[in-house]
């Protein structure tokens, strides 16, 4: 547990590829699973993450911060959040889902959900095949019959361009 | 882990990760995305991820869907839009959804789900249609019934006893009810000696039941019918709401909400008051009280919050979004065409066929004929 001494608790966080990050208790603490860690008295050393690269961790961090230096004001967030998602590609995101799953942080999970859902509302059938890789397992003729069920849904599908 | 290998591509999302984002996407988009795999086409069909994809259309603070039949100038379409409405007051036409043939009267709607019938007058065929799905299913009116009376129709679409109910009213004497589970209607129930009037109409659908407005003389009762035991019920109003004064119904953040003339001296104003969650819940807050009304209450009518605005539909067919913080209404630029018939939507995947009892197919009772002879 944070010592009262006044001097903010500082955590050092390990990705799994040996990264180590410095984060202040406060703002780590928005991941349950860390807080888990924390009131079980695993932080005293380093807290390793195994699911989490250093480069997906190191944003998640940049997250972290920026979200707890924000007073309870909901609309602030929430326009925080749409900011610091706005230029991650589909890759990062996918990859911050599974750490936000893996941290057991549900604004962010929520937040990155929706972002992908917004990317790939208007793709192909083949670009989220390719993006979350899928293997197609119909055959042609199930494949058919599906999308004649559906036709009117394959109007208006963006050109993919697989950024 | 997957995360050294320098190329990866992103296949190990876990299925429940992956139904996480599939939530946030419309309807049109996941039928698409049936194609996928057949996973997918699973997870999508599933009807648990029917009812969550609905559970979070309702909860969604923005519920800017509207339903609504486009018209050019004087020229009336047959076909109904959903439109998205953002905050900026951009109107966007997401998709034309024909009308199931010959069926073109709206009667009631719920969980974006629409009864329609042929004729207003006689009402024999009912149809229950989903247009985002383009899903629909038909049965009939069993009794006879003056084409003059007043007819009122209710749907409810409750999980609790699993799938649609449509009450038809016959004002004032009786009513029925056709579910959809047990393809039949309930024999005429008599209302009793009441004496009320119904002055809500369409009803509003929340909470899994509906709740229709009733004058017993001189006294607004606020009525609902639910589904469980099929019986209308009275619901508390809230208590500075006196008896006499007209009160109008909406739904609004996915709750019933009421309003009515302020009267306290602020001009025009108009008080709206907001119902706790769930049929079993009576407590009323206030939730707004929307002042500087261009107009009288008649013409006034909520439809949804978009984000913190309040879109509004004054008259019949001029939209404007109330913006509670400057207290002033902001104006649709819309000339290019015009709505009419509004409904507040619901993006769901629910297909009205599924509530029906199941019922072989004609091939396979075919194929049964032929293995039998």
């Amino acid at each position: 547990m944070a010592a009262e001494t006044g001097t903010p608790t500082t955590l050092t966080l390990k990705s799994n590829d040996d990264e180590l990050f410095s984060v202040a208790e406060s703002a780590a603490i928005l991941s349950v699973t860390i807080r888990n860690m924390v009131e079980d008295g695993c932080a005293g050393g380093v807290i390793p993450l195994d699911n989490v690269d250093g480069k997906t961790l190191a944003s998640v961090i940049t997250y972290m911060n920026g979200i707890s230096a924000i007073p309870a004001d909901e609309e602030k967030k929430k326009s925080y959040r749409d900011k610091f998602l706005s230029d991650k590609d589909f890759e990062t995101l996918a990859d911050m889902v599974l750490a936000a799953n893996y941290l057991n942080m549900s604004c962010l999970m929520d937040a990155v959900s929706a972002k992908i859902a917004q990317v790939m509302e208007k793709k192909s059938v083949g670009w989220v095949r390719r993006k979350f890789g899928i293997e197609n397992d119909y055959t042609p003729e199930e494949e058919a019959a599906v999308k004649e069920e559906h036709k009117w849904t394959f109007e208006g599908v963006e050109t993919d361009d697989d950024n | 882990m997957a995360a050294k290998h320098p190329k990866r591509s992103t296949s190990f999302l876990p299925l429940e990760i992956i139904e996480t984002i599939l939530l946030n996407l419309p309807v049109e988009s996941l039928l698409r995305f049936k194609t996928v795999s057949k996973s997918w086409n699973t997870m999508i069909s599933d009807p648990a991820f029917v009812e969550n994809q609905l559970h979070r259309s309702k909860t969604s603070s923005s519920r800017n869907l509207l339903l609504g039949e486009l018209g050019f100038s004087h020229y009336n379409s047959e076909d109904y839009s959903l439109v998205k409405i953002d905050k900026d007051r951009k109107l966007q036409t997401l998709q034309l959804s024909e009308y199931p043939p010959g069926s073109n009267v709206v009667l009631s709607y719920c969980d974006g789900v629409l009864l329609l019938t042929n004729d207003r007058q006689t009402c024999m065929d009912f149809v229950l249609w989903n247009p985002s799905t383009g899903t629909h299913a038909t049965f009939q009116f069993p009794y006879e019934v003056n084409p003059r009376s007043q007819k009122i129709y209710g749907l409810c679409h409750d999980p609790r006893t699993g799938g649609f109910k449509v009450v038809v009213v016959v004002c004032l004497k009786y009513y029925t009810v056709y579910s959809c589970k047990n393809n039949s209607w309930t024999r005429k129930k008599e209302f009793g000696d009441t004496s009320f009037l119904v002055v809500y109409d369409p009803h509003i659908f929340v909470d899994g039941v509906f709740y229709l407005l009733l004058m017993d003389p001189g006294i607004y009762l606020i009525t609902y019918f639910d589904p469980v035991d099929d019986e209308f019920k009275i619901l508390r109003k809230p208590e500075i709401v006196v008896d006499h004064l007209w009160i109008y119904m909406a739904d609004l953040k996915g709750r019933l909400c009421v309003y009515c003339n302020a009267n306290d001296g602020r001009g025009n104003a108009i008080r709206i008051w907001i119902k706790g969650e769930g049929v079993g819940n009576n407590y009323w807050e206030e939730l707004i009280t929307i002042e500087n009304v261009p107009t009288y209450i008649w013409f006034f009518k909520p439809l949804c919050f978009v984000e913190n605005k309040i879109l509004i539909q004054l008259y019949s067919r001029r939209l404007v979004l109330y913006n509670p913080s400057e207290k002033t209404f902001e104006k649709f630029d819309i000339e290019r065409y015009t709505i009419c018939q509004y409904f507040p939507y619901l993006d769901s995947l629910i297909d009205p066929g599924s509530f029906f009892p199941a019922q072989e197919k004609e091939e396979v009772v075919i194929e049964k004929l032929i293995s039998c002879s």
